[in-house]
């Protein structure tokens, strides 16, 4: 009788612990701006803009109003539009941006950004800057923020796996700061691994699809995504897309898998990085779920619900 | 005699071969801009430029211009091509003589010349800025099909805004418009193309 009820103890107290993990990984409520940056500047340059991953990882959704700096006079959120007319547009969105629960929102050259407007000081290459990012829920976040040459960071198809994967490194150091600001938000809830805005392609009547998310690590070390695996094809594989000579647009599998550098994001896109599904066993309609189970090589397994979806919006061309 | 007919027929073979600039229209076909097959005749335009002096487009025969128009203060769109312009320019050895770099201010209001000259040539020494607030700057944006819509902002820092065509365009060594590039284009195709027109 003393061993049942041991072991029933035992089991009681895996079990709560198991739903309490679940109920903390609920819990993480962390809103912030991830892998930002900044172009630099130069004289005659009166305003800046800071790029980087806007990310909700909460329940509810939240809105970027405003932020302030000490390198610029004034703070806007903007969004740039390029028309089929190649006329450019810009538009302040005095409404902030919001991002939805367990999603994010992209700021990249030709799309959203942090606008610096009537620039303090010039931004130079390999400097960094503080930005209080103001929610509308919750409050004020501290960003650091490299600078960083647009040429630099010009996200060209002839930068090779190789040379952007060295990019994501040489940012590592400026995350050590960011690691410690972080610190001060990211609770235990939220350390880890996380996907958000996960979606995958319609297909129907052809043979494969693809499925795509931002990748999030909060933790204190890299983490690589080894493999994805579910039951809606006969093989799903980590690719990536690079150019190459003559103009060609080359798939290929990633060795290793995916990299997600501490405190930083991998993103899965349409014309980048995805998660391949080959051989589709059934159509992938709009408004359909598939189940997606990732591993990362912490260890880490997590199952992922996936919505089918048609792409939001075209890609930004061949510059993102 | 046989002598003679030889230096001639020499004479003519090293004319041929010293023709420096593709006259013909054989690399057309291998451009990869979008293309007005035949090319624009454009009227003569002179602007102040940053470099001192009025920049004369008749001035140039035998160059290549990369031209753009935008204005200083948008931070994402225009400093992007200038990198990308930089890139091209100095994937082709800088050749000062044969390419030249023109961005064109579409808001004179705020872009005055000392400062449209230190934001071009921080992109690069050679680059040139032009600037007018009259109807030359009119006429060269209807030249080339160029809309600049000013927006004034209610809730803005900034006053106002200029929605802008964002294509690049090339003027051939004849003053003509021959080539257009969308904005994104990856700067390897103009590499390419100004590589075939001036044969270098």
């Amino acid at each position: 009788m003393r061993k049942y009820l041991l072991l029933s103890i035992i089991l009681a107290l895996c079990i709560t612990s198991v739903i309490t993990s679940a109920q903390e990984e609920e819990e993480c409520n962390f809103v912030g701006l991830l892998d930002a940056w900044a172009g630099s500047t130069v004289e005659g340059m009166p305003n800046g803009a800071v790029f980087g991953y806007l990310v909700n990882l909460g329940t509810e959704a939240d809105t970027l109003l405003t932020a302030s700096t000490d390198v610029a006079e004034v703070v806007e959120v903007h969004e740039t539009t390029i028309g089929d007319d190649d006329v450019m547009r810009m538009q302040p969105l005095s409404d902030g941006l919001t991002v939805t629960p367990h999603n994010y929102v992209a700021l990249q050259q030709g799309g959203y950004h942090i606008m610096l407007i009537n620039l303090l000081q010039q931004l130079e290459d390999g400097s960094t800057f503080d930005i209080t990012l103001v929610f509308e829920s919750a409050g004020e976040v501290v960003v650091t923020v490299p600078v960083h040459d647009l040429e630099h960071m010009m996200n060209d198809m002839d930068m090779d796996h190789e040379e952007t994967m060295g990019d994501n490194m040489s940012m590592d150091m400026n995350h050590e700061d960011e690691m410690e600001d972080m610190s001060l938000m990211v609770d235990e809830a939220c350390a880890g691994v996380h996907v958000l805005g996960a979606w995958a392609r319609p297909g129907v009547a052809m043979p494969n699809s693809a499925a795509y998310a931002l990748l999030v690590n909060l933790g204190a070390s890299d983490v690589t995504l080894v493999s994805a695996t579910g039951s809606v094809a006969e093989a799903i594989e980590l690719h990536e897309m690079t150019m190459g000579e003559g103009d060609v647009m080359r798939m290929s599998p990633i060795e290793g898998g995916i990299l997600i550098p501490a405190g930083g994001v991998a993103q899965l896109k349409p014309g980048g990085l995805h998660i391949m599904i080959i051989g589709l066993t059934q159509d992938l309609e709009t408004g359909n779920t598939i189940s997606l189970t990732l591993t990362f090589d912490d260890d880490t397994v997590m199952e992922v619900e996936v919505p089918v979806q048609e792409p939001l919006e075209s890609p930004m061309m061949m510059h993102d | 005699m046989w002598r003679l007919y030889t230096v001639a027929i020499s004479i003519l073979l090293m004319i041929t071969a010293c023709s420096s600039t593709n006259s013909g229209q054989d690399y057309v076909s291998q451009l990869q801009g979008a293309v007005l097959n035949p090319p624009r005749v454009l009227e003569n335009f002179s602007l102040m430029s940053t470099t001192g002096e009025e920049f004369t487009l008749s001035k140039h025969r035998g160059e290549v211009i990369l031209i753009y128009f935008g204005y200083r203060a948008c931070p994402d769109f225009c400093p992007t091509t200038f990198a990308e312009l930089k890139r091209v320019y100095t994937d082709l050895n800088e050749p000062a003589d044969q390419l030249k770099v023109v961005f064109v201010s579409i808001d004179p209001e705020r872009d005055d010349l000392e400062s449209l000259t230190y934001y071009t040539t921080a992109f690069h020494k050679d680059f040139i800025g032009l600037r007018s607030d009259d109807q030359e700057l009119e006429n060269l944006m209807n030249q080339f099909g160029v809309v600049a819509e000013k927006r004034i902002l209610g809730e803005s820092a900034l006053a106002y805004l200029y929605d802008h065509t964002a294509t690049l365009f090339l003027i051939n060594p004849k003053g003509e418009l021959e080539v257009q590039y969308l904005y994104g284009t990856p700067y390897r195709n103009i590499v390419n193309d100004v590589r075939l027109i001036l044969d270098i």
